[in-house]
């Protein structure tokens, strides 16, 4: 769940989203205009800072990044990808 | 040629019932024949709910079929259709209602509570579920639908106004035919084709899509907003639906190309792409161009929501043009532009003055606001014997001598975000309203972004004697701008200074005020 708050802090503090605290997490956020084109961008320039991986554009897709909760799973699946150290 | 948009389908209905008239990817697709009982159903059950000849119907729903099924229904009630922005906040779209008199709304499931607040908003306001796999209408009267003729409205398409409302472009059934039939003639849109409708209903480019699709007997896919938002989904779409024709905003393109590998794909069925809204970089639309291949025809369109497009150009075959700048091309054929000096008389090719244009795309009018309608429109000079009109556009050009037009910018403080068309004056006049601020003027700043150069509104706020802390105050006026007003016109910086800068006639000196956001502006690096 630490993912989901890291995000909703980008989107409030950086997206000026300002009911960022109450999307639901299954919340389609493309879908409901929450996110337009250029703030998903930003969104995936955010995760690829912040949890250190980058995307690959085939993973710059709805099922990775459509809502909070997608996201996460994301990071998550991305996290266990990498090699440990 | 056809009377009105309604006889446009049925003309399609009669011609080819079995094929598809609009689909969404791995979603339902009706047949022309169904499209007509559908919405037919929609249009029996508007009139049933009181809807006469002539009212304002609002489509409020996500891009699908649904959605287009609402449009054909409003038109063939005999109303004009008004496409509701869903991303905008719900106050924007109870004004849009209440400004143009509603009748009715049309909605889906999952607009049931966008739909609800409009209604409690602005009461006595029919709403209405559009379900097109229903058999409707058998139970409701009258048989006959009624037939608009080309001086009813077609639509009216609500966009800034430089006063703080939203402005209603209204357009006619016979300016949205002159255009949907130009459209299908001129990029020979046929019964085999298959458009795409990547832009909103509320987006002009959408009448392109739905309209010449529908003279043509053409199948349209609609694109979610989701899909139309990922790259790669989009990609996919065009790869995997048999697109022929695409229209989008150049930015759709450009991140197609640069994120959804355009260039690995094969498109077998695309012959032609058309852009409009904003300027595409031509260094990328060379680079598009090689990627699509020499089979694809790709043309600029512009013009603003008043007169449709009203010019085009085709873009010449790669590897025989490196011009820095696109043109904007030349009249459409059904149009025919002036360029003029600032006490409106006629400048040789090369002067750079103001476009006026004539021609059978132009809008009525603004609903409700004869003063602004009487503003945009000058009595036809050029030929006084006729009572014709032309519609200032506003926008600055420059004649070649090859009848091409080349942009130069605004005459007014109208500017492009994201594609979007902004009025400052509305910006500001929300921002004025919310009584937070001592002083303020909003400017577009050209800023790197993740997608290049484009526009950036910054506001520059002088904080009321006695504000608490700029953070706080940001932060609220923010959240009451996002009750008013969409997104893409809440500026996306805020500077506090101790006063505005004001040129010698003591106006306030907005390009001092733009260099001052360029200057600041933070590059971003593109992705």
């Amino acid at each position: 769940m630490i993912v989901v708050e890291r995000i909703r802090d980008f989107l409030e503090n950086e997206l000026k989203i300002a009911d960022a605290r109450s999307l639901s997490p299954d919340l389609p956020l493309v879908q409901n205009g929450i996110l337009d084109s250029i703030e998903l961008l930003r969104v995936v320039a955010f995760l690829e800072t912040e949890f250190s991986f980058t995307v690959a554009d085939t993973e710059f897709v709805p099922s990775n990044l459509r809502s909070l909760s997608a996201m996460a799973r994301f990071v998550e699946k991305k996290r266990a990808e990498r090699p440990s150290a | 040629m056809a009377l009105s948009l309604v006889h446009l389908l049925e003309r399609s209905i009669r011609t080819h019932p079995r094929r598809i008239a609009v689909s969404v990817p791995g979603g339902p697709a009706l047949t022309y024949a169904e499209l007509d009982r559908a919405s037919a159903g929609v249009a029996r059950e508007l009139l049933a709910r009181g809807v006469t000849r002539g009212a304002r119907v609002g489509v409020l729903a996500p891009k699908s079929v649904e959605a287009v099924v609402g449009v054909w229904g409003a038109l063939r009630a005999g109303a004009a259709y008004v496409p509701i922005d869903r991303m905008a906040p719900p106050a924007r779209a109870a004004a849009v209602a209440e400004n143009c008199a509603m009748a009715a709304i049309l909605g889906s499931a999952e607009t049931a509570g966008a739909v609800g607040a409009v209604c409690r908003a602005v009461p006595g306001i029919a709403s209405i579920e559009i379900h097109p796999a229903l058999p409707r209408g058998e139970r409701t009267l009258p048989a006959a639908l009624p037939s608009p003729n080309v001086r009813d409205l077609a639509y009216i398409l609500y966009t800034s106004g430089s006063t703080g409302v939203p402005k209603g472009v209204m357009v006619s059934h016979g300016a949205a035919l002159s255009f949907a039939e130009w459209g299908a003639w001129r990029f020979d849109v046929g019964p085999d084709d298959v458009v795409s409708n990547h832009a909103p209903l509320h987006f002009d480019l959408s009448t392109f899509d739905l309209f010449s699709s529908a003279a043509a007997g053409a199948r349209v896919v609609v694109i979610d907003e989701e899909t139309a938002r990922f790259p790669m989904a989009s990609a996919d779409l065009l790869e995997n639906e048999g697109v022929s024709v695409w229209y989008s905003v150049p930015g759709a393109l450009r991140r197609m190309l640069r994120m959804g590998r355009l260039g690995d794909r094969s498109f077998p069925a695309l012959r032609t792409v058309l852009f409009a809204g904003e300027a595409y970089p031509a260094a990328e639309l060379r680079d598009l161009q090689r990627a699509l291949g020499p089979g694809v025809s790709l043309f600029n369109l512009y013009g603003p929501t008043e007169t449709n497009v009203c010019t085009y150009w085709k873009v010449p075959p790669a590897g025989s043009w490196d011009l820095a700048a696109l043109p904007i091309g030349v009249d459409c054929e059904n149009c025919e532009g002036v360029v003029v000096d600032g006490d409106l008389r006629p400048l040789p090719d090369g002067e750079p003055g103001e476009l006026l244009v004539r021609g059978g795309t132009l809008m009525e009018g603004y609903w409700g606001d004869s003063e602004l309608t009487k503003k945009g429109f000058i009595p036809d000079f050029l030929h006084p014997e006729l009572t014709d009109r032309l519609y200032r556009t506003g926008d600055l050009v420059r004649r070649q001598a090859d009848g091409n037009y080349s942009f130069h910018g605004r005459r007014d403080h109208q500017v492009k975000v994201r594609g979007y068309r902004v009025e400052l004056g509305e910006v500001e006049t929300a921002l004025h309203r919310t009584g937070e601020l001592g002083d303020g003027a909003v400017v577009a700043a050209e800023v790197g972004g993740p997608e290049g150069r484009d526009n950036e509104l910054v506001a520059f706020l002088v904080a009321p004697p006695g504000a608490a802390g700029e953070r706080g105050l940001e932060a609220s006026l923010r959240r009451r701008l996002a009750e008013t007003l969409p997104k893409y016109m809440i500026p996306g910086r805020f500077v506090f200074v101790a006063a505005l800068p004001l040129t010698s006639t003591g106006k306030v000196d907005r390009q001092a005020l733009r260099a001052a956001a360029e200057g600041a502006g933070k590059e971003r690096e593109p992705r």
